[in-house]
């Protein structure tokens, strides 16, 4: 059955997610390619640095834009579930706002302060960029740690609910997320931006090709090692979920494989559609090598393979975020249960036993009209976007 | 933290509203002229924008998370049955986001043409913006369907037949259950019926008591319902158990239903006005402060170009000031004061404070009780209300009736700072109005650039006093509706998050807020006002 709420909730989260992986990986590496340059007196990568600094600046943007639509979509559609996870996870909240906050203003100072701060201050600002996105997800993460099984989660005799926040940062599931969460975007950016300046090499062989081989040189090795780490992460956040039957059992069913009963849903295919896509960036990182040993590193067969690498590095997770979310349909809370909920005290009960289910929406939300608006002002917002991106990045100045 | 949070939001996003529209007439001005000393107003005025955008976007992320987790109950309420408007407000923050910055980071691969366009789209963008936030603040004041309590003819507070009431579709299946006789001794209005709901008029008191029972949890036979229920019904399990938030729920999305989906909160009689001042305001503060910002640098300037640039840029920006405080004073302020007059009369009462024992309001100073009448009810018969007088009403109302023994809202007094916070407004604005006229005398007379210093070292004060004037309007706005959050819906207390952020916690966010403010205000002086110390004019591609 179709759902509206949950199809504007996927499509805003989608572009969302690969769009934030990119501005975390981007913080912490445009800073570092910055003072590597500095340091080493090499001026190709400082402009590396400033050229990646403006996707990073836009992709921030973009990023920025389809979460905040992604907010508005979820109380709108889910107002009593934002209402109980709002409540509860005010602390994990409020470090990944104060993040959000701290990471964009290091941005722009970053960014507008290009030559106009000193060195080490510029070096500075950059470091609190990368710091920053990497604890944006401390915080986030927390929440669709507890959203998988409650940890910490506290009433008090007076119905009032809380959360413990130290046990809930013991939640088994939080750290081979978070600590999965930043390898990945740290490798999918790498793999990203090699990919970026292969499309550059292809289309402008000359201009470009030191870009592109200075790019291979830098972060083929790095990639290769964050792609291995990810393979056992992928399997530890996997393990994780054996506490989480629900969710567990919905990912791995396709392989004959479940817990203490059957699965509600077969995602499988997303997962397979996950392993697949990292293979792929294996096989692509492999061909570099191959080509590397044989003394073609610039070529446009490396350059294709480059950019086959990053859109799966890309695919990869979107599929990951996909297959996550997915896998505790119809629940917002994956391990919990009608019986588990009506034992909470009031108002808690009623809210859970009633809200903890995706298929139960704000019905005024879904009218026929609303929808149709959405849709329409989704497909404008797209093209904006790509006009936006046309003109900062494609066109040329009069 | 709200306060801090939301008061550095409003400041910021008030350029956001002002100067994209202030490059848009310059841009016009450019195709009217085709002086290129517009198209780098234009030029300046967007940079500004973008700047300014950036650290607004900022503040307001912080601002709809402070929402999530410090108002939850507020954000449920409204992601629920006042969603329309935020789903329409977030396609016009997107249209801001890619509009502002294609345009400012576009400059100079775009045409005239094209940035003409763009800036106009930079301009409409922030202002539907604005006015789909204001429509939800609108609606906390003055709920759609709201009938108000003081009757200015007469002079009486009308609390003892029930008021304020809120006019709610009851479905009929809940109506079907309900005890007319007993709904009637309540003040329970029945005004009329659809096919599916009884439309009714509902004391405010029993409609804070529903939405407090059904954040709390209470079941039908726990609730003040079973008071007005048939005799046996709650003989039904069933029934009993049932949440008064799906009872809630039933009637409200009935009432939404009844007044369109879409076009409920946009039915508040306080959208419009508010509407129009809120932009008023932005449009305001911009014009105080770009007067200020070309006015200063005016007074140092050597090179002779750049002075006729900035000369031109001067009288724009005094011109613009002295249009919008006209119409901001003159026509949206007073349509304001008409709206809180006859819906808020209570807020109306703590603007004039009169009557208190022991209280020196502004307007007992000043005597303009006759004017506030004329202008408030068209009417010099018309009767302020009194605070003192309201203030008789506050031991007994509340209490939906003392021999049910049934809790309501204790009290509802308005703080009487608003009193200070509402001249101090109209004070600046007046004061504001005069110097715009002074300096647009000097422009009249053809004498814009021998201003006397005395006037022209008034530049920055009076554009600090235009961001002043503000708060202290949206203060009274604010604080005017206190103890309510929604106007007899929910109070303060109903809405606040249950986990309360220690003080510690709320400190440092405060804090951080106002690191925001000022890391803005270097911003500006570093990547605005700095470069312009060259005096070189911007090549302007045609």
């Amino acid at each position: 059955m179709f759902y509206s709420s949950v199809f504007w909730l996927a499509f805003n989260f989608g572009i969302h997610i690969v769009m934030v992986n990119l501005v975390i990986g981007l913080a912490v590496l445009v800073p570092l390619l910055k003072y590597l340059g500095m340091k080493r007196n090499d001026q190709l990568t400082v402009n590396m640095a400033r050229r990646l600094m403006k996707y990073y600046a836009v992709t921030y943007g973009v990023a920025g834009v389809f979460g905040t639509a992604f907010t508005v979509f979820l109380f709108s559609y889910y107002p009593f579930m934002t209402l109980f996870i709002g409540t509860v996870n005010i602390v994990p909240f409020a470090i990944a706002i104060a993040m959000v906050a701290l990471n964009f203003f290091s941005l722009i100072a970053y960014w507008y302060g290009w030559d106009r701060w000193s060195p080490r201050t510029h070096n500075f600002i950059g470091f609190l960029m990368g710091a920053s996105a990497l604890l944006i997800p401390f915080g986030f993460r927390q929440v669709f740690a507890f959203l998988n099984e409650p940890v910490g989660l506290r009433f008090t005799p007076t119905g009032s609910v809380t959360l413990n926040v130290a046990q809930a940062y013991t939640n088994p599931t939080f750290w081979p997320l978070y600590i999965s969460s930043i390898v990945g975007a740290l490798t999918a950016t790498m793999i990203a931006i090699m990919a970026g300046f292969a499309i550059a090499y292809v289309r402008n062989p000359e201009a470009e090709r030191s870009y592109f081989e200075a790019a291979v040189r830098k972060f083929f090795i790095p990639s290769l090692v964050g792609l291995l780490l990810m393979v056992p992460l992928m399997f530890s956040y996997l393990m994780s979920l054996t506490g989480v039957p629900y969710k567990f059992n919905n990912i791995m069913v396709g392989f004959g494989v479940t817990i203490g009963g059957d699965a509600s849903y077969n995602f499988t295919w997303i997962f397979v559609l996950h392993l697949a896509l990292v293979a792929i960036q294996f096989i692509a990182l492999l061909y570099i090598a191959y080509a590397a040993f044989k003394g073609n590193l610039v070529t446009r067969s490396t350059a294709l393979w480059s950019i086959v690498g990053g859109a799966s590095a890309l695919g990869t997770i979107e599929a990951g975020e996909m297959l996550n979310a997915f896998a505790q349909f119809p629940n917002f809370i994956a391990s919990l249960n009608a019986t588990q909920a009506l034992s909470y005290p009031k108002p808690w009960n009623v809210i859970l036993t009633n809200y903890n289910n995706l298929t139960n929406y704000n019905t005024l939300a879904a009218a026929s009209f609303g929808q149709f608006f959405t849709s329409f002002m989704m497909a404008v917002m797209i093209i904006v976007t790509i006009a936006f991106i046309y003109v900062v990045f494609f066109k040329r100045p009069r | 933290m709200s306060i801090v949070g939301i008061g550095m939001h409003w400041g910021i996003l008030q350029y956001v509203l002002g100067l994209p529209f202030m490059a848009f007439i310059a841009e016009l001005i450019y195709f009217k002229t085709k002086d290129p000393d517009w198209m780098r107003i234009a030029k300046v005025l967007v940079k500004g924008t973008a700047i300014v955008f950036a650290v607004g976007a900022a503040t307001g992320t912080l601002v709809e998370f402070g929402l999530i987790t410090v108002w939850p109950r507020v954000l449920t309420a409204v992601g629920k049955w006042l969603y329309f408007p935020m789903y329409a407000e977030v396609f016009a923050f997107i249209m801001e986001v890619l509009v502002i910055y294609m345009l400012w980071y576009g400059w100079d691969r775009l045409s005239p043409k094209a940035r003409l366009v763009l800036t106009f789209f930079a301009f409409v963008g922030p202002w539907y913006s604005g006015a789909m936030i204001v429509g939800a603040n609108a609606y906390m004041q003055v709920p759609t369907g709201l009938m108000p309590d003081y009757n200015a003819t007469t002079g009486q507070w009308l609390y003892a037949e029930g008021y304020p009431k809120l006019i709610l579709a009851i479905p009929n299946n809940i109506a079907s259950l309900l005890n007319i006789t007993t709904l009637q001794s309540l003040h329970v209005q029945i005004m009329d019926a659809t096919s599916n709901a009884v439309i009714a008029a509902v004391p405010i008191t029993i409609v804070d008591r529903l939405v407090y029972e059904s954040f709390a949890g209470y079941t039908l036979n726990q609730s003040i319902l079973k008071l007005v229920l048939k005799q046996g019904a709650l003989s039904d399990p069933g029934l009993a158990a049932v949440p008064v938030l799906n009872v809630l729920n039933s009637i409200m999305d009935a009432t939404v239903e009844h007044y369109n989906i879409y076009l409920y909160l946009f039915k508040s009689p306080d959208f419009a006005p508010s509407v129009m001042h809120s932009i008023g305001a932005g449009l305001t503060v911009s014009g105080f402060t770009a007067m200020a910002g070309f006015g200063t640098r005016l007074m140092k300037v050597k090179d002779r170009r750049y002075k006729e640039y900035l000369l031109k840029a001067f009288k724009f920006s005094v011109i613009f000031s002295l249009i919008i405080i006209i119409y901001q004073g003159l026509v949206a302020g007073h349509e304001m004061g008409v709206t809180v007059a006859h819906y808020q009369p209570e807020k109306f009462a703590a603007f004039e404070g009169l009557g208190v024992p022991g209280f020196t309001s502004i307007a007992e100073i000043f005597h303009t009780e006759p004017i506030e009448k004329l202008l408030a009810y068209g009417t010099l018969s018309a009767h302020l209300p009194n605070y003192g007088e309201l203030m008789k009403y506050y031991s007994g109302w509340g209490n939906l009736s003392s021999t049910l023994g049934v809790p309501g809202t204790s009290t509802y007094l308005p703080p009487l700072i608003v009193d200070y916070a509402y001249y101090a407004m109209v004070i600046l604005g007046i004061a504001l109005g005069l110097y715009a006229l002074i300096l647009t005398g000097y422009i009249a007379a053809h004498r814009a650039d021998r201003i006397h210093k005395f006037w022209m070292y008034l530049l920055v004060p009076a554009a600090v006093l235009a961001q002043l004037a503000s708060y202290m309007g949206w203060a009274a706005r604010e604080m005017g509706r206190l103890p309510w959050v929604v106007y007899g819906v929910m109070t303060l207390s109903d809405t606040v998050t249950v986990n309360q952020p220690p003080a510690w916690g709320e400190a440092l966010f405060s804090l951080f807020y106002l690191v925001i403010g000022a890391a803005l205000i270097y911003a500006v002086y570093k990547f605005l006002w700095v470069p312009g110390r060259r005096e070189v004019l911007d090549e302007v591609s045609y």
